[in-house]
């Protein structure tokens, strides 16, 4: 077990900045016609209820493309209907996700003034940054997790629905929160 | 023989050909039966015993009737003149070509069987000593051949032509004018010959057994067979002489006992002969009595079979001696790494194994766009990220991301922050592959794609 985040003045004032303006990401691939692989928004937390409550977890809801029989995500074309874009961040806020794997951050456990996550020795620091992500529907199976060892090092491990580079660019999202 | 032969008249083959069997049986006397009926199913037409000849003349599925020939041309059953010449001409034409070919050949030859074997051989030392003296013989023997088609059924001159066709060579002459050694086999009739094709036989059985028992039919010169336990094969038993001119069309069996059976002497001379000439001339091509056979319409010599079927495999050893696969090129560090991975019972590093087994197995899609195999069964894929701040000016604001297997540390992501955008933007590029210069821009081929940021507010 291992502390999530502390709270400094600094580091508040940042997120609440930053909170503002990157809540929403979305991974798109090379291809000329936009495609995404995955989509990614944190909860945004209003002023207020982060003056009650101080610093709290980061929330964080991923949507993943299905598989095709290679393994590989099939990317999601957005495309014009109804004169409305729909892209996969769209469709997380509609919650339309239909077939698609919707991963969300797992909620840590309050203790002693810490929230803790259970790592399994894969992470020695605490960070905001650090994250488990697994289905709502069964929240023990961990797919993919993330956090920090060192001050330039951070471990990223993941899992089937979820390919390396998925998982990194769900990783360098928090980063740059 | 004849007696049951001739109770069948009427049935069709196939009933009287269970009934032979049935009786076969019981004793091993009645064997012959078995031979013979064995013989009926080849070549239904005509039936040689040991004492007598005996044939069959049917009409359509029906026996119509059995004899001796004797018998059977003092009945007026003759082959060239009664009915059933045409029934008997029909079956020919389907028949293997080496049935039509020697009953062509025999058309040709005017002289006793001991006389045609001591001309056969002497034109066979002729023409061995001296290949000038070829030709000749060749236009010879094409006279004689055109002279012999016309007693040539229609049937047989149609299948001929066919043959011709097929063959390469229809105009033997301009072979013979530009003095080119070429298969002789279309020219010389001396190979169509049935002592001539006789000879190599022996030789054959020992060489390849299975082969002799796929295309040949229950034929005469077999050993085993069971009627040399009753002593037919004795030459004092069997008329020594040539049937009569008319039913040589039909003689067809009978000539090729004569000659294999009658004479010993003579067919162990040849065959001696032969061996004798492939081993004083290794270097030579074998005698063409080897590759002109009945079925060398179809059949390849056996050697260019051989090199037909191993020429790919020994490209295929050279390409992968000379050139190593493109997994071992790429990944020679991971797959070394996987297999002394494998001793270890570590249960991390059996997770990284399987990594590196779907590494190698997808060279066209990138790993990186890979998800790990077996779905959800597997364990975590372990990964390091480490940020890079090098530039202290620009790598504090925006630094690079680089994402490595933990075991071996392999890089295989790297993400750069683009600048001077208000919202951010991360450019991904795989390094699985190699980089030209090492400059990554989003038009070289690792470019993955990017992670964009969505102002909402806005």
């Amino acid at each position: 077990m291992i502390l999530i985040g502390e709270c400094f003045l600094a580091n508040f004032l940042l997120l609440l900045f930053l909170s503002l303006y990157r809540t929403e990401y979305s991974i798109v691939t090379r291809a000329e016609e936009r495609e995404e692989v995955g989509a990614v928004i944190f909860e945004r937390v209003g002023i207020i209820n982060q003056l009650k409550e101080g610093c709290q977890p980061r929330k964080m809801t991923v949507l993943v493309p299905n598989l095709n029989a290679e393994s590989e995500p099939i990317p999601h074309k957005v495309i014009k209907k109804f004169g409305q874009k729909k892209s996969l961040v769209d469709m997380i806020k509609n919650s339309e996700t239909g077939r698609m794997f919707l991963l969300k951050s797992k909620e840590p456990v309050y203790e002693n003034g810490n929230y803790r996550l259970n790592f399994h020795g894969r992470v020695s620091v605490p960070s905001v940054k650090n994250f488990q992500l697994s289905s709502p529907d069964d929240p023990a199976h961990v797919v993919c997790q993330f956090g920090k060892v060192g001050e330039d090092r951070f471990h990223l491990d993941y899992k089937a629905p979820l390919n390396a580079f998925q998982a990194f660019s769900i990783a360098l999202c928090h980063f740059d929160t | 023989m004849i007696i049951i032969i001739q109770h069948f008249i009427g049935q069709s083959p196939s009933l009287s050909l269970s009934f032979f069997l049935r009786i076969s049986r019981v004793s091993n006397l009645i064997y012959e039966f078995q031979f013979v009926v064995s013989r009926c199913l080849k070549y239904v037409d005509r039936i040689v015993s040991a004492t007598q000849e005996v044939v069959i003349f049917h009409s359509g599925s029906r026996l119509r009737a059995a004899g001796t020939i004797q018998e059977m041309s003092s009945r007026g059953f003759s082959v060239e003149d009664s009915d059933e010449e045409n029934d008997y001409e029909n079956h020919v034409t389907r028949k293997p070509n080496r049935f039509r070919k020697s009953y062509y050949d025999e058309d040709d030859d005017d002289n006793d069987v001991n006389g045609r074997y001591i001309r056969s051989n002497s034109r066979r030392n002729h023409r061995d000593d001296n290949d000038e003296d070829e030709p000749r013989y060749s236009r010879q023997s094409s006279n004689v051949r055109r002279s012999g088609e016309n007693f040539v059924p229609k049937s047989l001159d149609r299948d001929r032509e066919y043959d011709q066709n097929t063959r390469s060579v229809r105009q033997p002459t301009t072979a013979w004018a530009s003095g080119r050694r070429e298969d002789r086999s279309d020219t010389d009739p001396d190979n169509g010959r049935s002592w001539n094709r006789a000879a190599p036989r022996g030789d054959r059985r020992d060489s390849n057994p299975d082969k002799r028992a796929s295309w040949r039919a229950p034929s005469d010169d077999e050993d085993d067979r069971p009627r040399s336990r009753n002593g037919y094969h004795q030459s004092s038993e069997r008329p020594n002489r040539p049937p009569p001119r008319g039913d040589r069309p039909v003689n067809n069996y009978s000539r090729r006992n004569y000659d294999e059976e009658d004479s010993p002497n003579q067919y162990g001379g040849v065959r001696e002969e032969s061996r004798s000439r492939s081993n004083s001339n290794s270097h030579r091509p074998p005698p063409r009595e080897y590759s002109e056979d009945e079925n060398d319409y179809n059949r390849t010599p056996h050697q260019s079979h051989q090199q037909i079927v191993r020429r790919p495999q020994r490209e295929f050893e050279s390409t992968r001696e000379s050139t190593p696969t493109i997994d071992d090129d790429l990944l020679s560090d991971d797959g070394n790494g996987a297999d002394h991975i494998k001793q270890e019972h570590d249960l991390h590093d059996r997770q990284v194994v399987d990594v590196a087994g779907v590494m190698r197995l997808g060279n066209s899609i990138s790993f990186v766009s890979l998800c790990p195999a077996n779905g959800g069964t597997t364990d975590l894929v372990q990964c390091v990220i480490l940020r890079d701040r090098m530039n202290l000016v620009e790598g504090t604001l925006y630094p690079t991301y680089k994402l490595y297997l933990e075991n071996k540390m392999k890089l295989l992501i790297t993400a750069q922050k683009m600048n001077l955008n208000t919202t951010s933007n991360y450019h991904l590029f795989d390094m699985t592959r190699g980089t030209l210069g090492g400059t990554l821009s989003k038009k070289s081929g690792n470019y993955l794609g990017k992670l964009r940021a969505h102002d909402s507010h806005r």
